[in-house]
């Protein structure tokens, strides 16, 4: 894999942009999140031995600058489901139609932190559940019992159901 | 598998990324006899796409790349001028003409102040507290800063001047050495923990830096910002107080 610094950038800015913009809601802080996960690339990067982690680094980096940028103001709701419990929501056919990329991530805002990054990973179809797991720094089977959860509240928000949030907290 | 369980399985479907994972093959396969579960799965795919269309359509803002890019540039350029400039003082004084006349008929392009302001802005949320030296007395922190390449002779507002520092560092941004002194107002409950950055940049690092006439007041991201220039410095004070905890301070 080249490790061309030009073409890691025009390989994965994109992706890399739109996992940020998931995660802040605010172009501003999603461009600056890109470019230092950049910088940092440019700084660092050569300390990386293994060439074919290149995507699952930046990934990762980018999401360690948001978590420090947040780790201030925000304490991270911790806890666990193992499984699904109960379907997910109906979506009617309308809503569907009517989904754009703000709708999406008007959405995803809503979604509890703790599951919104798995889930924009999951959407943004770039990686692996394995590299999620290497980039969220968590246990396979945490990554996929977050998104499942985190697809479920997406769900329930694009339904019309209200915020997902404090009915899936007291379940 | 029951039709519960496939539908716990389907749900993290991807059908273009994960159409070869063995671990989807036998809740797909279950479709094909359970028409109730096929029914669930169309709804669900047809939501997942739609979702997945949302994500696809993000707008990513023009010249983003660009800026990446330029950003790099500049680091590169930086060292590589570096490089240039010990040849230069170790070679005739021919070169030394040359090399000067090069540089400035090719002057690097300087960032403006308002990208660093938000650049600055973003260090305060994303990276404190990751300060070089942590101390409350200014004087170590002067001395440290004059030591260590970054700016020496600042002056501080007189309200600054009384207020316990926490820390400083210096980095590079785009090229360019960045001293950023961290304070403490004693209005928050803990004493070590910084709620005033101090950023200080050559005047001439930047282009249109702050005016010289007064501070200009900015909220910039989740903070609020005062900028003025003052000899051959410009300074950024940033404070995730309001405009008026801040206009104390400046």
């Amino acid at each position: 894999m080249s490790l061309d610094f030009e073409d890691l950038v025009g390989r994965y800015y994109s992706s890399l942009y739109k996992f940020a913009y998931s995660l802040t809601q605010a172009e501003a802080d999603a461009c600056d999140l890109t470019q230092q996960t950049f910088y940092v690339w440019a700084t660092k990067g050569h300390q990386l031995r293994d060439t074919s982690k290149v995507k699952t680094w930046l990934f990762t980096t980018l999401h360690r600058e948001f978590l420090e940028s947040r780790r201030r103001h925000t304490r991270f709701p911790h806890y666990e489901l193992s499984r699904m419990d109960g379907e997910l929501p109906t979506v009617s056919a309308a809503s569907v139609n009517q989904l754009d990329s703000k709708g999406v991530m008007d959405a995803l805002a809503r979604v509890d932190e703790v599951y919104k990054a798995p889930v924009a990973l999951f959407y943004l179809r770039d990686c692996s559940y394995k590299e999620i797991a290497d980039i969220l720094d968590i246990p396979m089977g945490t990554v996929k019992s977050r998104i499942a959860r985190g697809i479920a509240q997406l769900h329930t928000i694009l339904s019309g159901t209200g915020s997902a949030r404090h009915k899936e907290r007291h379940d | 598998m029951t039709s519960q369980e496939a539908k716990e399985v389907l749900v993290l479907y991807r059908s273009d990324a994960d159409r070869n994972d063995p671990d989807f093959a036998p809740a797909l396969e279950q479709l094909l006899s359970d028409p109730e579960l096929k029914g669930w799965f169309d709804q669900h795919c047809a939501i997942q796409k739609a979702v997945l269309s949302g994500f696809d359509q993000v707008p990513v803002p023009e010249g983003l790349k660009e800026q990446i890019l330029s950003e790099r540039k500049a680091h590169v350029n930086l060292g590589a001028r570096r490089k240039a400039r010990v040849l230069v003082l170790a070679a005739i004084p021919i070169l030394l003409l040359i090399g000067f006349m090069v540089f400035y008929s090719n002057p690097p392009r300087r960032p403006d102040f308002s990208a660093f302001r938000l650049r600055m802005a973003g260090k305060v949320l994303r990276d404190y507290p990751k300060m070089d030296l942590e101390t409350a007395d200014l004087g170590q922190i002067r001395q440290y800063l004059a030591e260590h390449g970054g700016q020496k002779d600042y002056s501080l507002p007189p309200a600054l001047e009384k207020t316990r520092g926490t820390g400083c560092a210096i980095f590079d941004w785009r090229g360019k050495k960045i001293s950023m002194l961290c304070f403490n107002s004693g209005k928050n409950n803990n004493p070590k923990e910084a709620d005033l950055f101090l950023f200080i940049v050559d005047r001439s690092a930047v282009r249109e830096p702050a005016a010289t006439n007064g501070a200009e007041i900015a909220a910039v991201k989740r903070l609020s910002t005062a900028s003025w220039t003052s000899g051959d410095k410009t300074y950024l004070l940033a404070a995730s107080g309001d405009e008026r905890f801040l206009r104390e301070y400046h």
